[in-house]
C-alpha cells in the first residue's frame, strides 16, 4: 500500500540509468559522470529517480527562456540519487535505518528536459583516485539532500554543465566556484546561473537568451564574483610554474580558481575544437614519488612540486577530470602554460589566458605572497641557525581562524601548543603555512607527511614587501603577536614535548 | 635536574633574543635584509603578473 503512494521515484541500476534517462546526455559529459561512479572503491548500484523535480537553478532559467514560448515545454526535470548499496523501493517507503543517514550514498544529478539532453546541478562525491593518483578534494562541501523526506548526506564538488541558451561555459564556471564556497564563507550568497549572468552584466530586469549565451568577458566574469560578495583577483598569462603554484595554494585553501583558456584548432576524435573556454579547478592530485625541482627561494620548495595533475568541473567535457599543466613553447607567447584535459583516454591542450580566484571578503593576501613570506623568515631562521639548514617544504593555504583553532584541538598533540593556538586572538581568515623537511616528504605515503611547524600570516592585509607574520612555530618554540593597544606585541613560548605532527586536514562542512 | 634548569633558562634566552632579532626584522627592516623577500615578489609578479596589466581585461572575447 505504501510504496504504491511513492508514485514519482523509480528504483534502478545504476547501469540502467545511464542506458535510460541519461543515454542521450553529451557523450563526454556523460562518459565523465559514468567513469567517476564507476571507476572506484565504492561503485555506483543503485539509482533511484525522481522523475518530477523541480530544479532551482532550471527553473530560475525556464522562466527567462523556455517559459516564455507559446509551445508548452516542461519544467519538470529528473534528478537521479546514486547510492553504491542496494536500496530498494520499499526501504525508502518505510525509510528504513538502511537508508536514512545512508553512507553508501554517492550523490545525484539533475538531467534538464531540453533537447539535446545537458546535466543541471550535479553533487557526487569523488572517487579516491584518478588515473591511478591519490586525489584530493579541499574545495568539496557538504550538502544535505531530501529524498522523500530522508535526509541525505554528501560531500562533492558542485559540477554544472551549461544548456546553450541562457549560460555559457563562464557562468556555469562561476557557479561551480560559488556553490562551493559560499555554505563556507559569511557575506557571499548561493545563486542561481542566471543570476550570476544577470550580475556579471549589471541587468537589473530579466534577459533574453541572446544576452546569456554569448558568454561572458572577463572583466564581466570579476564583475559578477564582486557582485556575490567576493574580492576577486585576476591574474593574466600565468607561468607554469606560477600556474601550478596558485591553483594547488588556493584549492588547498578550499578555494576553486576558474581558469580561461584558448584551445588551438585541433582534432579530438574526428571532432574539430577551437576557441575559447572556462572551467573551474575543484582538486588535485599528488604524487609524493616524483617532484619537480624549482625551489621557491634557494632550498625551500612548495607543495606544489608533487602535484602531477590537477582536478577540474569543464561543463562541456565532464566532473572530475585530470588536467596536466605544462610550460608552453616560446611560438605560443604570450600564452605561457599549457593544459593537457583527459577524458578517459581522449585528451585536449588548451593554453591558459586568465586565471581568476574568488577570495572572501576580506581576505587581500594572495596564497603565493603567504608562501613567499614563510619562505622568507625559513630562510632568516635558517641563516641565524635557529633551524637546520636542510631542504624543506612549505604548504599553504587559507583557512577561518575559527576552523583552523577546532582542528588543532581535534588534530594537534601538543596541549600546551593547542592552548597559545586557541588563546589568541586571530582575524576571521588567516593562511597557514606548514613546513617539513624535504627529505622526510620524499617516497613518504601522503597519509603520513610530517610537519616541524607552521607559520600564520594575516590574510586581510594588502600584498605588500613588507616581513609580516601572526605566529611563527618551529620545534620546541613559537613566537606569537598579540594586539595591545593598536600595536602588535611579540611574545615567546618555549614548548615542552613538542614533536612533528601530521598535516592539519580542515573540514568541508559549512 | 640543575643541569636542566640551566638548559631551560638558556632556552628561554636565546628564545628571547630571537624574539627580538625577529620582532626587528619585521618592524624596522633595512633594505638588505628585505632584499631576498623582495627578490621572490619580483619574480613571482614576472609568473603571474595581475591583470591590471590591461591586455586582458581590455580584449573583447568571451567564455
Amino acid at each position: 500500500m505504501e510504496i504504491s503512494l511513492f508514485k514519482s521515484i523509480k528504483v534502478v541500476s545504476a547501469e540502467r540509468a545511464f542506458r535510460t534517462v541519461l543515454e542521450h546526455v553529451q557523450p563526454s559529459v556523460r562518459n565523465a559522470l559514468q567513469r567517476s561512479l564507476f571507476v572506484r572503491r565504492d561503485k555506483a548500484v543503485t539509482a533511484v529517480i525522481e522523475s518530477d523535480y523541480l530544479d532551482i537553478d532550471y527553473s530560475s532559467s525556464f522562466f527567462l527562456q523556455q517559459g516564455r514560448s507559446f509551445t508548452p515545454l516542461s519544467r519538470r526535470t529528473k534528478r537521479i540519487h546514486f547510492f553504491s548499496s542496494r536500496v530498494s523501493k520499499r526501504r525508502i517507503a518505510e525509510s528504513s535505518p538502511e537508508v536514512i543517514n545512508c553512507k553508501s550514498y554517492l550523490g545525484y544529478t539533475v538531467v534538464r528536459p531540453l533537447q539535446p539532453l545537458t546535466v543541471g546541478r550535479t553533487f557526487i562525491r569523488p572517487p579516491e583516485s584518478i588515473d591511478g593518483y591519490r586525489a584530493f578534494f579541499p574545495t568539496q562541501v557538504e550538502i544535505q539532500i531530501d529524498l522523500c523526506g530522508i535526509k541525505l548526506k554528501v560531500e562533492a564538488c558542485p559540477y554544472i554543465s551549461q544548456d546553450q541558451l541562457v549560460m555559457a561555459c563562464a557562468t556555469a564556471s562561476l557557479w561551480m566556484s560559488n556553490s562551493s564556497l559560499a555554505p563556507k564563507v559569511a557575506g557571499v550568497r548561493q545563486c542561481t546561473t542566471s543570476e550570476i549572468t544577470a550580475l556579471a552584466l549589471s541587468l537589473g530586469e530579466p534577459y533574453g537568451p541572446a544576452v546569456g549565451s554569448r558568454g561572458l568577458r572577463l572583466d564581466e566574469e570579476e564583475k559578477a564574483f564582486c557582485g556575490l560578495g567576493y574580492d576577486p583577483k585576476l591574474w593574466e598569462y600565468p607561468e607554469m610554474k606560477h600556474l601550478v603554484e596558485v591553483c594547488y595554494t588556493h584549492v588547498e585553501g578550499g578555494i576553486p580558481p576558474v581558469l580561461n583558456v584558448y584551445f588551438p584548432y585541433q582534432e579530438v576524435e574526428g571532432t574539430h575544437v577551437e576557441g575559447l573556454h572556462a572551467f573551474t579547478v575543484v582538486g588535485h592530485l599528488m604524487d609524493i614519488q616524483s617532484r619537480r625541482q624549482e625551489p621557491i627561494y634557494k632550498n625551500i620548495y612548495g607543495a606544489s612540486e608533487f602535484v602531477p595533475a590537477f582536478i577540474i568541473n569543464d561543463d562541456q567535457n565532464g566532473i572530475y577530470l585530470r588536467a596536466e599543466v605544462f610550460s608552453a613553447g616560446k611560438e605560443q607567447r604570450p600564452l605561457r602554460a599549457g593544459l593537457r584535459i583527459w577524458m578517459g583516454n581522449k585528451k585536449i591542450t588548451g593554453y591558459c589566458v586568465g586565471l581568476l580566484i574568488p577570495f572572501p571578503p576580506r581576505v587581500l593576501l594572495p596564497g603565493t605572497h603567504a608562501t613567499r613570506l614563510a619562505a622568507y623568515w625559513l630562510h632568516y631562521l635558517q641563516s641565524q641557525s635557529i633551524l637546520p639548514a636542510k631542504p624543506l617544504v612549505v604548504r599553504t593555504f587559507l583557512a577561518r581562524s575559527n576552523v583552523f583553532k577546532e582542528s588543532i584541538v581535534e588534530q594537534l598533540d601538543v596541549p600546551q601548543l593547542k592552548a597559545i593556538y586557541r588563546s589568541l586572538p586571530l582575524p576571521r581568515y588567516i593562511w597557514v603555512a606548514e613546513y617539513g623537511y624535504l627529505d622526510d616528504w620524499c617516497g613518504t605515503d601522503c597519509d603520513n607527511l610530517v610537519k616541524q611547524g607552521e607559520f600564520i600570516f594575516d590574510a586581510t592585509l594588502p600584498p605588500a614587501v613588507k616581513a609580516e607574520w601572526l605566529t611563527m612555530h618551529w620545534q620546541g618554540a613559537i613566537l606569537v603577536r598579540r594586539i595591545k593597544q593598536e600595536r602588535l606585541q611579540t611574545e615567546y613560548y618555549p614548548i615542552e614535548k613538542d614533536r612533528p605532527c601530521s598535516l592539519l586536514v580542515a573540514p568541508v562542512r559549512p | 635536574m640543575t643541569k636542566n634548569k640551566v638548559d631551560e633558562g638558556q632556552i628561554t634566552r636565546d628564545l628571547a633574543q630571537i624574539a627580538k632579532q625577529v620582532e626587528e626584522v619585521s618592524l624596522r627592516p633595512s633594505r638588505e635584509v628585505l632584499e631576498p623577500l623582495r627578490e621572490m615578489i619580483v619574480e613571482l609578479e614576472r609568473g603571474l603578473p595581475p591583470a591590471t596589466s590591461g591586455e586582458v581585461l581590455s580584449s573583447r572575447v568571451r567564455w
